[in-house]
């Protein structure tokens, strides 16, 4: 069990205090199975650390019981001049393992990780997602009651991802774990419950698919971006139509001297400018959810005309010219 | 947790508990460290062996060339040698362990492991190669030279020892810590170590000084521990300044003062 006692963590910068955590009361049950969503910059690493309990809070306490893992990140507790081997030996050391249980622990190690030969190599010289396999089998190597996970699952491929799921499935009615990951999918299908850390605030969501939904409402979340995005896209998408109408404008004025005495393609062009005016708003609107199609028409044809070949709107000139005949 | 008391035999096996803990931690770390010099080249860690060796063969070549072969009766090479291990002692801790808790940061990830286990490992660590160093170098005295200490008082010789032990502990600790802080600390104690071994006694007798500048540099606790080591060691007769319960308090004191000062700041070292 994890249980926060008005905890506060905050960092001091030149404009003052930046809180992390103000005031927070939390109970974390023991098997539990916790995703953490937060934006960059929340504090997710540093409430793993607290949580891990290698930092400490500036106010309040936390109590834990239980073992509980390091918090498993990509850089974390790796000595870049050790070997893999030379790492996890010294792991092992420090969790007071005996020697012949060392020995059993390296080789799950280095199976688990699937490192090969660079499991020899210094950890300085691995890429990161070969440093997050290193890492992750470590921890894999211990029975903790809870494992600190902080971004380490979504650096691994495919194989290793899945692999890594297999493992907690095993472990899953003895431990529990607190994750940290920007894959909202992972988390749904992972975890039980959620916290959504924002602006110093910590909330503890018992399913986790509201904290996916409340973190999805943020104000400059990951969907309220692609919101902005799909928005934008409209727009530039309405913007270009408008300046092809224009194109079409214009190009129909220049035509004008050439086809001068037909008089109705001038006439189509103001015909259709004034349609245009006189139906601003309905343009590529749906009523009820079914096409206006009254409207829809008139506005198809200018495009059509639009096209940079002043030849070819011949045949279409009698249905609009029946249409700009009243006006005329 | 306020309503509960642990009995004594309770509080005994927790600190137990802790303190095999805390045992395997430095031990972790010490093999980590001499695995890290090991892998940088052997060279490496024969120099530290040969490099109080280098040191004591040219101080005393100086003599040599001066004309002097023996001071205050004892051999130049074998007067110089007692010098120089506590002077190494002491710069283990000005500085050798600081770097420690840089290096280690990562390691602080583990809930064992706090920067004191860093800092002390590095201590253990250089103690056991200046150990090895001396033993290397009194058995080429013995060989060599054919000059060979006595050692009149072990059991007082190794008490003098760890007295020193702790002065440069106290030391090291408070440089590691502030040195966190400020940086410059650490660089700044680098370049007092230099002319420390031309005011310690280190290559001289301090009774061939006058009396009143004798006096003055007695104060110098290093000075006044090298006096005791080579009485112990060689059988001098200590300088009429010498008092043991002069250094046995500044070591006190300064180890008090270096651990307080890493109990204060011990959660501002864990951050990064």
């Amino acid at each position: 069990m994890i249980k926060f006692n008005n905890v506060s963590k905050y960092y001091t910068t030149p404009k003052g205090r930046k809180y992390v955590l103000q005031d927070v009361n939390l109970t974390i049950e023991l098997h539990q199975k916790v995703g953490v969503l937060g934006r960059n910059g929340a504090g997710k690493s540093t409430l793993m650390r607290l949580l891990a309990g290698v930092d400490i809070p500036d106010q309040g306490t936390i109590t834990r019981t239980g073992s509980i893992s390091w918090p498993m990140g990509l850089a974390t507790g790796l000595q870049g001049m050790l070997t893999g081997r030379e790492n996890a030996k010294f792991t092992c050391g420090i969790q007071g393992v005996g020697k012949r249980a060392t020995d059993r622990k390296l080789k799950f190690v280095q199976d688990f990780s699937e490192l090969g030969n660079y499991f020899e190599m210094p950890v300085r010289t691995y890429s990161s997602g070969m440093k997050a396999r290193l890492n992750f089998a470590l921890a894999m190597a211990f029975n903790f009651d809870f494992y600190i996970i902080d971004e380490l699952t979504s650096v691994g491929d495919q194989v290793f991802r899945d692999k890594s799921r297999q493992v907690f499935e095993k472990k899953r009615a003895k431990c529990g774990f607190i994750k940290v990951s920007h894959n909202l999918d992972e988390l749904r299908n992972e975890c039980d419950s959620g916290l959504l850390l924002h602006a110093g605030q910590l909330t503890h969501y018992p399913a986790i698919d509201d904290a996916v939904n409340a973190y999805e409402k943020l104000p400059g979340s990951e969907a309220e971006h692609r919101k902005g995005k799909a928005k934008a896209e409209l727009r530039a998408v309405q913007k270009e139509k408008a300046a092809r109408i224009r194109a079409a404008k214009k190009a129909a004025a220049k035509q004008q001297p050439v086809a001068a005495e037909n008089t109705t393609s001038v006439a189509n062009a103001t015909a259709l400018s004034t349609t245009q005016a006189s139906l601003p708003g309905q343009r590529p609107t749906m009523v009820n959810g079914k096409p206006s199609g009254t409207v829809q028409q008139p506005i198809v044809k200018p495009l059509a005309i639009s096209s940079p070949r002043p030849h070819k709107p011949a045949p279409m000139m009698p249905r609009v010219v029946r249409k700009a005949a009243p006006d005329g | 947790m306020t309503d509960t008391y642990m009995t004594s035999s309770e509080a005994y096996r927790e600190i137990r508990r802790g303190a095999r803990k805390q045992g395997a931690v430095i031990k972790a770390i010490l093999f980590k460290d001499l695995r890290i010099r090991l892998g940088k080249g052997r060279l490496g860690l024969l120099w530290v062996i040969l490099e109080p060796m280098t040191q004591m063969f040219v101080l005393s070549a100086l003599w040599y060339l001066a004309g002097r072969q023996k001071i205050d009766g004892v051999h130049v090479t074998m007067f110089i040698a007692t010098g120089i291990i506590p002077y190494m002692i002491l710069k283990v801790g000005i500085n050798k362990i600081h770097h420690s808790i840089k290096s280690n940061v990562s390691l602080f990830d583990y809930q064992q492991v706090k920067p004191i286990d860093a800092l002390l490992a590095a201590f253990i660590l250089n103690l056991v190669l200046i150990l090895f160093a001396s033993i290397a170098l009194f058995f080429v005295l013995d060989w060599f030279f054919e000059v060979s200490a006595d050692f009149p008082n072990i059991p007082e010789m190794l008490g003098i020892l760890a007295v020193l032990m702790c002065f440069s502990l106290g030391i090291g600790l408070l440089i590691s810590v502030y040195g966190v802080f400020y940086e410059s600390l650490p660089r700044f104690c680098n370049i007092i170590t230099k002319p420390l071994i031309f005011i310690s006694g280190v290559v001289y007798s301090v009774n061939d000084l006058p009396a009143t500048t004798r006096e003055v540099l007695s104060w110098n606790p290093l000075l006044q521990f090298i006096a005791y080591v080579r009485h112990y060691v060689l059988g001098l007769d200590l300088i009429p300044e010498a008092n043991f319960v002069y250094i046995g308090l500044i070591s006190a004191v300064t180890l008090f003062v270096g651990c307080l000062s890493y109990y204060v700041n011990r959660l501002k070292l864990l951050q990064r």
